[in-house]
């Protein structure tokens, strides 16, 4: 039995956009950074098992690669905070201020990696600026009969553990509750005892290394290039505003709203109106337009942290995103 | 008389003085210059003969994909730059002309703004020859402004039959690719494949290129369908799999595509899993060729499988390519990839152009490329120019992947002449 080529890449692309959505969703509503580096750590967990496995010239365990490219990217967003965003915030820099900062960070970033990149590709004798990982996990396995891609597989199990241990995480710890607490009100939360400081510190970590996992997990989908977290971020950025930039739950909901728009939407489309597959990103960008227009997200429209409001019956579990989690 | 003495004497000295002074004058304009006029002439004449024997360095810009979606092939093509920049030197000395080329090399990052950005770089350091744009869609946005600056810009890779224009400064030391889709359309239909889905780019080189086979392919006796992609994305699974479902539509026996190297290897790593896919024959053009990507698996197999043949600008039995690739192969480990040739020639012929030309300006160097162009022969064969500044004889590979010796290597194996597709 085959499944649809189309209702596969919609999972798979729900999967991917989850991953990297969800923590730039993180990291804005705790820390009101609205971060364009943010593509840069999906372009760099992308690369960590690029690196590892064709400079060892071995065929890299998936999990080596998962912990890898999540250290890297928990790092790299650290020390971002630490030696850009933290000294802007200490001098009360506005959000222009620190988005403006980002760019700055984005530009360095990506050269950086450019210049990291040709140095090792000239030094290995081996492409490195459109490449993908050499990973052990083989591209079908055959499961009851049907011939299952294996990365498919994986990239739904990764995405299901990631965000699960999130949500976990963000409602059942202590330090979860802490960065609930500062994302919601700051100036409270440290009457209360809350380090600010260390709180981000751990949130940019949780949001770097998630992202880096949506850049692994698009490493084992397509090619990685040093270009491959900007040309998704503003996908990314759709997918978060959709959550209003505050919500977890309804940014999954916009990377299944963008997934199915690009996947799903196009073909009808294409199939019934003769429109031309060209205008797939368009669609993309038309939602994320409408968006913002319909449902501003955080403190555009009106000043105030904008609240989604679902009624209680219907959407029970939904209410845990109303600034919650 | 005692009286008109002193008279007599004041007019005795001013006629000494004036005749003193029309003595000096006369003497100055017929007898020549005097002995410090000599002296500065010969200083003059001593600076010309100091330069005369001073190495002239003349800077080439070359603009080149070192990122973006040729980054694949543009990387590799820095390397035959510099190849071509030292024969060039070689042969300088070997002449015993005092002329020393030197590259400015500049990342366009295969977009249309960067290329334009860096002609103007270029002509702001005075540069009048520019080796590139690579790609088509390129060379069009940065010709009105070679032409009213008079650049001369020699692309070793575009091959758009639309920017085939007379009285330019655009050279291409490629065919245009109306000679390709015919190439083209003859090696699908070789293949006994009468019905094909031309999967190209929606750029100046995609869309013109299904224009031109389509029309070639239906001369045959074939048909073709044209789908086009979006050229800006990161990924094309959605669009492949719409390319299987309209596959599966229309029963056509096989897919042709017109990429560049990095969306080209995206769209068939997607391919490759498409189990439906794989039953179709494949065939591209020469946009792909290069990329790394094929030599690995799972796309290597796909290529194995779908037995994928293109087709490629390239006199493939010319020694000096041979010769050239032998070089290449010896720094870069692995064969050069599509358009080497051609740009090697392109940097030859420049170089040739500067020096032929009676001075540094863009019109006399654009003269002189087209007489150095009819008498150089070449690594990519005869490089003579068109009237419309596209070379005039261009020959055809056919080109596919093959494994050897336990990896995957890519492989010349057949040629397209008068009209026929003869395979190895």
């Amino acid at each position: 039995m085959e499944i649809p080529r189309e209702l596969v890449n919609t999972i798979w692309y729900m999967c991917l956009y989850s991953l990297m959505a969800t923590p730039l969703t993180l990291s804005y509503r705790t820390s009101r950074v609205l971060n364009f580096a943010h593509g840069i750590y999906i372009t760099v967990g992308a690369y960590v098992p690029v690196l590892i496995s064709r400079g060892l010239n071995i065929s890299l365990s998936p999990v080596i690669a998962i912990l890898a490219s999540f250290s890297v990217g928990a790092i790299l967003a650290m020390v971002s905070h630490l030696l850009v965003f933290s000294p802007l915030i200490r001098r009360r820099a506005t959000p222009v201020t620190l988005m403006i900062a980002s760019m700055g960070l984005w530009i360095f970033t990506k050269y950086a990696l450019y210049a990291i990149i040709s140095v090792l590709q000239k030094a290995w004798m081996t492409p490195l600026t459109y490449t993908n990982p050499n990973i052990d996990v083989p591209y079908s396995i055959l499961f009851m009969g049907v011939d299952i891609n294996a990365r498919f597989i994986l990239t739904i199990l990764l995405a299901a553990l990631v965000l699960t241990s999130l949500a976990l995480f963000l409602t059942k710890t202590k330090t979860g509750m802490a960065i609930r607490a500062i994302a919601d009100n700051p100036e409270l939360a440290q009457l209360t005892g809350i380090s600010r400081e260390k709180t981000l510190l751990i949130t940019w970590a949780i949001s770097g290394g998630i992202a880096a996992l949506g850049g692994f997990a698009w490493s084992i989908f397509a090619y990685v290039s040093p270009e491959t977290g900007d040309n998704l971020i503003l996908q990314v950025f759709a997918c978060s505003v959709i959550g209003g930039l505050i919500s977890l739950p309804i940014t999954l909901i916009g990377a299944a709203i963008i997934s199915s728009t690009e996947n799903l939407l196009i073909v009808f489309l294409n199939r019934y109106f003769g429109v031309e597959l060209s205008f797939r990103p368009f669609l993309s960008f038309l939602i994320l337009l409408l968006t913002i227009l319909i449902r501003p997200p955080a403190g555009a429209g009106g000043g105030l942290p904008y609240r989604y409001r679902f009624p209680r019956h219907i959407f029970r579990f939904l209410r845990r995103g109303e600034g919650n989690v | 008389m005692s009286a008109q003495l002193p008279r007599l004497l004041v007019f005795l000295v001013i006629g000494i003085v004036i005749g003193a002074a029309a003595s000096y004058a006369y003497v100055n304009s017929t007898v020549g210059p005097t002995i410090n006029e000599l002296n500065s002439r010969i200083a003059s004449l001593q600076e010309q003969v100091n330069l005369l024997n001073q190495t002239v360095e003349y800077k080439i810009g070359v603009t080149l994909p070192l990122t973006g979606q040729l980054q694949d092939v543009g990387q590799q093509w820095k390397t035959v730059v510099d190849i071509a920049f030292e024969d060039l030197n070689k042969e300088m000395q070997r002449y015993k002309i005092r002329a020393k080329f030197t590259p400015v090399i500049l990342d366009d990052k295969t977009t249309d703004t960067q290329a334009l950005t860096n002609i103007q770089t270029f002509h702001q350091a005075g540069i009048k020859v520019v080796i590139g744009p690579a790609a088509s869609f390129q060379v069009k946005a940065v010709s009105r402004y070679v032409n009213d600056n008079k650049i001369v810009i020699v692309s070793p890779s575009s091959t758009a039959p639309t920017l085939a224009i007379p009285g330019d400064f655009i050279y291409r030391t490629v065919g245009s690719d109306a000679g390709q889709a015919k190439a083209l359309a003859a090696l699908v239909k070789s293949q006994g494949i009468s019905k094909v889905i031309v999967f190209h780019r929606n750029d100046e080189y995609g869309v013109a290129f299904e224009e031109f086979f389509e029309k070639e392919f239906k001369a045959l006796g074939g048909t073709s369908i044209g789908i086009s992609y979006d050229t800006t994305l990161e990924d094309y699974a959605s669009e492949v799999a719409q390319l299987s479902a309209r596959a599966k539509r229309e029963g056509v026996e096989g897919i042709v595509i017109i990429t560049f190297d990095t969306d080209g290897v995206n769209i068939l790593s997607h391919a490759s899993k498409d189990p439906y896919l794989a039953t179709l024959k494949w065939f591209s053009s020469e946009g792909i060729h290069g990329a790394m990507g094929l030599l690995e698996d799972p796309i290597a197999s796909f290529i194995q499988k779908t037995n994928l043949l293109g087709t490629r600008p390239l006199f493939k039995e010319n020694p000096l390519l041979h010769e050239f690739a032998a070089r290449y192969k010896a720094i870069r480990g692995h064969d050069p990839p599509v358009f080497s040739a051609n740009l090697y020639d392109a940097v030859i012929l420049a170089g040739w152009a500067i020096i032929r030309a009676e001075r540094y300006d863009g019109e006399a160097i654009r003269n002189a490329l087209v007489e150095v162009a009819k008498t150089y022969y070449g690594v990519s064969g005869l490089t003579m120019f068109d009237e419309n500044g596209d070379k005039l004889f261009q020959d055809y590979s056919v080109w596919t992947v093959k494994p050897v010796n336990g990896k995957y290597e890519y492989a010349d194996v057949g040629s397209y002449s008068g009209g026929t597709i003869t395979l190895d």
